[in-house]
């Protein structure tokens, strides 16, 4: 079934010539793809009017590989995230994570999904407020165990947590709250939070949309650190420059994805 | 587990769940203070009828009483169903004492059989050594016999020269002297002991005429003075002994020349015979047996009785529940009020719980968002909030019923100072002193999380403390006399004896009338938090993440 998804894609690719990213896999990397996105559509209603905001999205990310999504506000970047992510559904096409798409499990297997195999990052950090920075990058470890389970990992979700804002620059500042951190320290405290679980696939929606020059900078020199460390990184931004680090830009116009020549 | 974490840290830092929980506190508050409040006046009215009347009664039809009564109270003393039989003579009348004259139920018993049957001894006022002392006599014997308990004899007993008339024993309130000190207590002081009371009352003939005499009689000694607890029975009833008051109302027995009928002269050697009447034979039913079955096993009785003296109307047989009936219908209906009044009440508690939890999910939308998008369930957001619903239930009715436990074991004292304090007083200023410590203390639990709030919360309550101590000051010294009097003019009366039947507001909580609303508290806080939480779980993830 998905052997079928992915060769149908790329078959339908090759046959219509449309400057549809073909992504074909960096040379020396084996194998299906970790993540594949076939046929994607969207569509949104608003006061009677039909918004196609994805019209047809193909993608293949192989695992370890760093992919930024390039496209004008309001060109459905967020939209293509939050449907790799499993926050929402679309009208039509597959979304695959290690051969299996998603949209065909159970709720209660995408909300897993989410907790274990991806972590988002967002452009407005999306943190809780109520719970300090520590707690903050625990929630998913917390979501991810039931309440009995917990005395027995808690020692070892602790232990990665604090490892991670130290590898954020934030050891100090753990026992902090939100309200009492920059807007670039919030968002290391998101991209540790995303990693709690050690996903396979991060998702990142303009980390950097909300910060200056220079906390930017700092942002991507850590979210560039990851990668190298082998993290798989699907990026969505408007701004080229935040993107040249990345292995592959493709850029989202008029509802599909097109490569870097286009 | 982020559940726990989350219910945990939103119950301190919400303001709006907490005043929730207030609402949910003061609801489960009210209902167990009014629901312990009826129910201990429907117990106490219950046990106070039942024990003023004795079980079952067997009652004169007619004021004037029945006849070969001691024939029945035999007959009735003789079933297994019953334990103990007393007759008891009662009659309207008046009592004057030192010049002052009452209308009064007076009752002649015979006080040994009446005590086993009814509540009587210990109600009784003063004991043996006061009244003894009062009289100046030494007593004879020894034992914690009370004095009054037998009255005719002891009151002859005793014999000094002021008392050598039948004794009398007058219910508290009887006595107009009487007033409750500041702990609602009597005082020996102003008792009517060793006083003498005239008695009128006004004798029947067989038939229910005024008898030929007039008005009988009686000058009797107060020889105690009894509390029942119910004020009007404390208000209305004199007790003094069976012969006594049966031979002052000429229900005695009499022998007379007999006349023949049609003549009208005199039969020589026979004798006509007023038989002996009471009005009442009270009876304590046996151990093991039902009120219906001991009312019936003497209905039976007093029917075969009334075989066998046709020309007598028969007494009628009634339970302690008959008698009371309307009293105690009449409390039973205000506890279903009161029932009514909880379901209202929880139906409140349930409304307020959603409005704010709705406010809290609208407020969180962002979070919820954020929950998802890291990985939490719908189920696991519905439980969120569900969860945080039972914690604000919770604590909300574990602080209720902390409140209603101390308000209604103090409900006695709150009313003697509200009845004595309603106005300006220095208590006011003693009030302002601890209001401002209390304001420190939750000035500075809301505060501590910002210093600044904590620093102006801490200035503002040590103002109040210094003028609530200035306050004091200034009250105790000069305001005392203002007050005293505002006092007087505003004073307020929560629990007026005069219109309830006891002197004391019941002040006992039942566990389980307290657990059973206490869970009730927590079922509606759950229930309130259940649309908000369903509504939460529902929402969509993008949309709750892309919420302003
Ligand atoms: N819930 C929605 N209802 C209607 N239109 C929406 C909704 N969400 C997004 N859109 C529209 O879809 C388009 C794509 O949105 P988005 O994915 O956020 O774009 P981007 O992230 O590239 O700026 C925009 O035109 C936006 O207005
Ligand atoms: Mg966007």
């Amino acid at each position: 079934m998905n052997e079928n998804n992915t060769t149908s894609s790329s078959a339908s690719g090759s046959q219509t010539l449309d400057p549809r990213p073909q992504t074909p896999a960096p040379p020396g990397s084996p194998g299906s793809p970790l993540l594949n996105v076939t046929d994607l559509h969207k569509h949104y209603h608003i006061g009677g009017q039909d918004l196609h905001v994805l019209q047809g999205v193909d993608l293949d990310v192989q695992q370890g590989e760093w992919v930024a999504v390039l496209g004008a506000s309001g060109s459905g970047k967020s939209t293509l995230l939050h449907l790799i992510g499993g926050l929402d559904r679309p009208e039509q096409g597959s979304v695959s994570f290690e051969g299996r798409d998603i949209f065909k499990l159970p709720g209660a297997a995408i909300d897993r999904y989410r907790n274990r195999h991806v972590g988002f990052v967002f452009q407005s950090y999306h943190l809780l407020p109520e719970l300090t920075a520590l707690e903050n990058v625990l929630i998913g470890a917390m979501i991810r165990s039931s309440i009995l389970g917990w005395p027995g990992r808690r020692g070892e979700a602790r232990k990665r947590a604090i490892e991670l804002l130290n590898r954020v620059g934030l050891g100090e500042r753990m026992g902090h709250r939100p309200g009492k951190l920059s807007g670039g320290e919030r968002q290391r405290v998101a991209i540790a939070r995303a990693l709690v679980n050690e996903p396979d696939l991060l998702l990142a929606d303009e980390p950097t949309g909300n910060l200056d020059t220079d906390t930017g900078k700092q942002i991507m020199e850590l979210i560039a650190e990851l990668h190298q460390q082998g993290q798989t990184i699907v990026m969505v931004t408007h701004d080229l420059e935040i993107a040249a680090s990345a292995d592959r830009r493709l850029w989202l116009r008029e509802g599909a994805l097109a490569g870097e020549e286009g | 587990m982020y559940k726990l974490t989350l219910i945990l840290k939103y119950l301190h830092r919400k303001l709006g769940p907490m005043f929730a929980a207030l609402a949910v506190m003061l609801c489960t508050a009210m209902v167990i203070i009014v629901i312990s409040v009826m129910g201990g006046f429907l117990d106490l009215l219950q046990t106070s009828a039942r024990q003023l009347t004795g079980d079952v009664s067997v009652m004169a039809r007619s004021m004037t009483g029945f006849a070969y009564y001691e024939e029945l109270a035999e007959q009735i003393e003789e079933l297994p169903e019953v334990s103990a039989v007393s007759s008891v003579v009662t009659t309207f009348g008046m009592i004057n004492l030192d010049g002052q004259t009452m209308g009064v139920n007076i009752m002649g018993i015979e006080p040994t059989d009446f005590s086993k049957i009814v509540r009587y001894e210990d109600t009784l006022m003063w004991s043996a050594d006061d009244v003894y002392d009062r009289l100046g006599v030494q007593r004879e014997g020894s034992g914690a016999t009370p004095a009054g308990f037998d009255l005719h004899a002891q009151a002859m007993a005793l014999k000094p020269a002021s008392i050598d008339m039948p004794g009398v024993v007058i219910g508290v309130e009887v006595n107009p002297w009487h007033y409750r000190d500041k702990q609602g207590q009597y005082d020996f002081g102003n008792s009517a002991v060793q006083q003498e009371a005239a008695i009128t009352v006004l004798p029947l003939t067989e038939r229910g005429a005024p008898a030929e005499i007039g008005p009988s009689y009686l000058k009797a000694a107060v020889i105690n003075e009894f509390k029942s607890g119910l004020y009007d029975i404390d208000k209305s009833q004199v007790f003094v002994r069976f012969e006594v008051l049966q031979k002052l109302l000429g229900m005695d027995r009499k022998e007379s020349q007999a006349f023949d009928p049609e003549t009208g002269d005199e039969i020589p050697g026979a004798t006509s015979v007023k038989q002996a009447r009471a009005s009442e034979i009270v009876v304590k039913g046996a151990e093991g047996y039902t009120l219906a079955q001991v009312h019936s096993a003497i209905q039976r009785t007093v029917s075969g009785f009334a075989e066998a003296h046709p020309n007598l109307v028969a007494p009628a047989v009634r339970t302690w529940e008959q008698r009371h009936a309307q009293f105690i219908n009449a409390v039973k209906n205000e506890k279903g009020m009161v029932t009514f009044l909880f379901i209202i009440i929880s139906i409140v508690a349930v409304v307020m719980v959603a409005t704010t939890f709705y406010m809290t999910v609208l407020e969180k939308t962002r979070d919820i968002g954020v929950l998802r998008a890291v990985g939490a369930s719908q189920v696991g957001i519905m439980s969120l909030f569900l969860g945080y619903g039972l914690a604000v239930g919770v604590v909300g009715s574990f602080l209720g019923l902390a409140l209603a436990v101390s308000v209604v074991w103090h409900l006695n004292e709150i009313q003697f100072w509200l009845a004595n304090h309603l106005g300006v007083s220095a208590h006011y200023a003693w009030c302002a002193g601890g209001g401002a410590l209390i304001g420190a203390v939750v000035g500075g639990a809301i505060g501590y999380p910002k210093r600044k709030t904590l620093r102006n919360a801490m200035i503002l309550a040590t103002l109040l403390l210094l003028i609530g101590l200035i306050g004091a000051w200034v009250s105790l010294d000069q305001v005392e006399d203002l007050a005293y009097k505002l006092n007087h003019a505003i004073s307020f009366k929560m629990w007026d004896p005069q219109t309830y039947f006891f002197d004391r507001i019941p002040d006992k909580v039942k566990f389980y009338d307290a657990l059973f609303i206490g869970l009730g508290a927590i079922l509606s806080s759950v229930i309130g938090a259940l649309i908000p939480a369903i509504f939460a779980a529902r929402l969509d993830p993008v949309e709750a993440l892309r919420y302003e």
